[in-house]
């Protein structure tokens, strides 16, 4: 099975949206499109985790590409659902032709298309092209409501991300420099950098990674070049928040760990390490202060993006195996839970008309297919027990600590429990008291069993399971990620 | 350049016209009207496309030709024909109305070049050729930069972005042999598509706004 096979699925289904007759049909061929991308994924995430690495002209998916990947279609098949539901309620409010629905359809499964390309690229030039297919493929999602706001969005979006991620194409070039010099010939690909990397001129590297840093860093959200996240987030329609959040941010990530690999290899980790640690805290502190005083709920959701990266950050600059285990296993909650949340406040924002915290009250008995796993995945990211990110961030916490970083542990733990009592706080204020008057605003308008219920409930019971056990196979997966990451596996 | 030197005319061109995109640069940022700062994009993209193709023919390279006759079709034609388009359908006031003074903005270029030049000394002594491009390269790209942060109208960020672009072009440039041909072919098709999809957003943000001040794109807080 060649590599991109995995991309033909969403590409087809990209495709046919535009060639939808109808409303239903469209609806029909992306709930379809997406489930064969998932299937794909899942088949491929089976063949290398028995059989290793599957490689071939610049591609390659090993684990922790398939980790990506199979994110990637669980986070689309989800969003693709959910759109039906979005869609129909704006096809009444703005009165949207079947022109839209094409284009949001196809849009959506271009972006996934974008982001499965990025979970394949062997060759850091293809991975590069494919972290910008991912913004120009989404920015017209993000500013799909077409009001000022969404439109400045997605300038803001387009312009920066662009401009940011610019600067990891120049930090890949140097790399691709120093790569040659070290007689790694005309190739581009990690595995050959991940070779050649103990002869690369140590200088040429260290300005290649802060550059690939600052570029990728800038989309993956950290402070202060996150200035594009709350904006694009909130704006957004919310199942394409949800993607944003849960895999566009991961996809940026993903590269980061990447060179993050080939760094460490030739500079040995405390270079990387120091650069992870602080912009990693500087997210939190950053992010803290406005969740404490968010006033709209999708932006406080946004702003725990924030926080979610500059957590995964400091895994990644404490680097030992375990913290980097604790890292991964966040990366697979997080984009659980913010997608869930993500979805669910979509639903609210339709319901009570409204972005405000203060005017939503009584989420749960007004609409309790909203309110419940709204509650839940935010209950779930501000890292209460039952749930998978407690054990995450108790493993990176506990890391933190053990590798001797206390000043660190401490500082992240305290804004921890600083963001805790924001979340926690505003969650609880949405979801109980009495529900204003008139809500919901459509009460014939209920979101179906397959399109949300279903998929909603095994979000959270997967959440749930997760914190309090791991199962075996994805023990060793986590495992041999880890040995990725930190630059020991490759080839 | 490792194996036969190029001749002396040639490697003095080279320099001549690497110093013209460097001029065009704050060209764009002193440049006072919106057409004109269009031109000097169209100048520094014929300039960085025209380096492109002398350092192609000695010794030949067939790859880095056609890159550098792509380039010049896209970024010296079809890219400003595009935004003088997008200016004339939108009807844009010509000025480019800037946050920063006109001189405090070359004295920032400036300040930028040296900073550029000094972060890529560690390179100078092992090979000077690519030290030299890559300095230039980073130039470009923080002059973009600088330019993008300067101005309000959403077209001269635009211009700011693709100067940006111009500076990776050098820097792919300044690797002796070149970038691999489907990667470079790559970001160029990459860079079509972002003009677009911008192109596109500007129409959007006048139809929304019925001006294109970024000034005004300013609502989203906290």
């Amino acid at each position: 099975m060649p590599v991109w096979s995995i991309l033909i699925a969403p590409l087809a289904a990209s495709v046919l949206c535009v060639a939808g007759s109808s409303t239903a049909a469209i609806r029909r061929i992306s709930a379809a499109g997406a489930a064969a991308t998932l299937g794909m994924s899942g088949w491929a995430g089976c063949s290398v985790l028995l059989h290793g690495p599957i490689s071939g002209g610049g591609l390659r998916l090993d684990a922790l590409g398939v980790y990506l990947a199979l994110i990637a279609s669980l986070l689309s098949f989800a969003a693709s659902l959910a759109s039906g539901g979005f869609m129909e309620h704006e096809a009444q409010t703005e009165n949207l032709g079947l022109n839209a629905w094409r284009v949001y359809y196809a849009l959506l499964h271009l972006f996934t298309t974008s982001m499965l390309w990025v979970s394949i690229s062997n060759n850091l030039g293809f991975l590069w092209i494919a972290v910008e297919a991912t913004t120009l493929s989404s920015a017209f999602l993000v500013g799909f409501h077409r009001h000022h706001h969404s439109v400045e969005a997605a300038w803001k979006y387009v312009i920066l991300c662009s401009v940011g991620i610019a600067f990891a194409l120049f930090g890949t070039i140097l790399l691709y420099y120093a790569g040659a010099k070290a007689g790694n010939g005309h190739s581009l690909d990690w595995t050959a950098f991940m070779e050649a990397a103990p002869r690369m001129d140590p200088r040429i590297v260290r300005l290649a990674f802060l550059f690939a840093f600052l570029g990728y860093g800038t989309k993956a959200g950290f402070a202060p070049m996150h200035t594009w996240l709350p904006d694009a987030h909130s704006q957004a329609p919310s199942p394409i928040s949800a993607m944003l959040s849960g895999v566009l941010l991961t996809a940026a990530f993903y590269a980061l760990m990447r060179f993050h690999a080939i760094a460490a290899r030739c500079l040995g980790p405390a270079f990387p390490s120091r650069l992870f640690l602080a912009f990693g805290l500087l997210s939190l502190a950053l992010a803290a202060p406005f969740i404490l005083a968010a006033r709209d709920y999708k932006r406080m959701l946004a702003y725990s993006s924030v926080e979610h990266m500059g957590l995964m950050s400091l895994a990644l600059g404490i680097g030992s195996r375990f913290a980097l285990y604790g890292m991964l296993l966040h990366l697979l909650c997080h984009a659980l839970a913010k997608g869930l949340a993500f979805m669910s406040s979509g639903l609210i924002l339709r319901g009570f008309g409204t972005r405000k915290i203060t005017k939503v009250s009584g989420a749960l008995s007004a609409l309790p297919a909203a309110g419940v796993p709204f509650l839940a995945a935010v209950l779930a990211l501000s890292g209460l027990p039952p749930f998978g990110i407690f054990t995450s961030e108790l493993i990176i916490l506990s890391e933190a600590f053990a590798q001797g970083r206390l000043w660190t542990g401490l500082a992240a733990l305290a804004l921890l429990g600083v963001i805790f009592a924001g979340l926690f706080y505003h969650a609880l204020r949405m979801s109980f008291g009495p529900a204003r008057e008139g809500v919901p605003r459509i009460p014939n308008q209920r979101p179906g069993f397959w399109e949300w219920t279903a998929p909603a409930a095994c979000f959270i019971a997967v959440l749930a399971l997760l914190g309090f056990w791991i199962p075996g196979p994805l023990d060793r997966w986590l495992m041999e990620m880890a040995r990725i990451i930190e630059g020991a596996a490759y080839g | 350049m490792s194996a036969a030197a190029p001749p002396f005319w040639m490697s003095q061109a080279v320099t001549f016209l690497s110093a013209m995109a460097l001029v065009s640069a704050f060209g764009i940022l002193s440049l006072r009207t919106l057409p004109l700062c269009i031109r000097a994009y169209a100048v520094q993209s014929l300039v960085l496309g025209l380096a492109a193709f002398l350092l192609a023919i000695h010794p030949v390279r067939a790859h880095v030709l056609g890159i550098a006759a792509v380039a010049i079709l896209v970024k010296g034609l079809a890219i400003p024909w595009f935004l003088f388009k997008i200016i004339e359908d939108v009807s844009i006031k010509r000025e480019t109305e800037p946050f920063v003074s006109y001189p405090f903005s070359m004295l920032g270029g400036v300040g930028l070049t040296l900073l550029s030049y000094a972060v890529m000394e560690p390179l100078s002594g092992s090979d000077p050729f690519a030290a030299r491009g890559f300095a230039l390269a980073l130039t470009l790209m923080q002059l973009g930069l600088w330019l993008m942060v300067g101005r309000k109208k959403a077209v001269t960020q635009v211009v700011g972005l693709l100067v940006v672009e111009n500076g990776l072009f050098v820097a792919a440039l300044s690797v002796s042999f070149g970038m691999p041909m489907i990667v470079e072919l790559g970001l160029i098709f990459d860079l079509l598509v972002a003009v677009v999809v911008m192109g596109l957003l500007v129409f959007r943000i006048q139809s929304t706004y019925a001006s294109i001040n970024t000034e005004r794109l300013s609502r989203l807080k906290g």
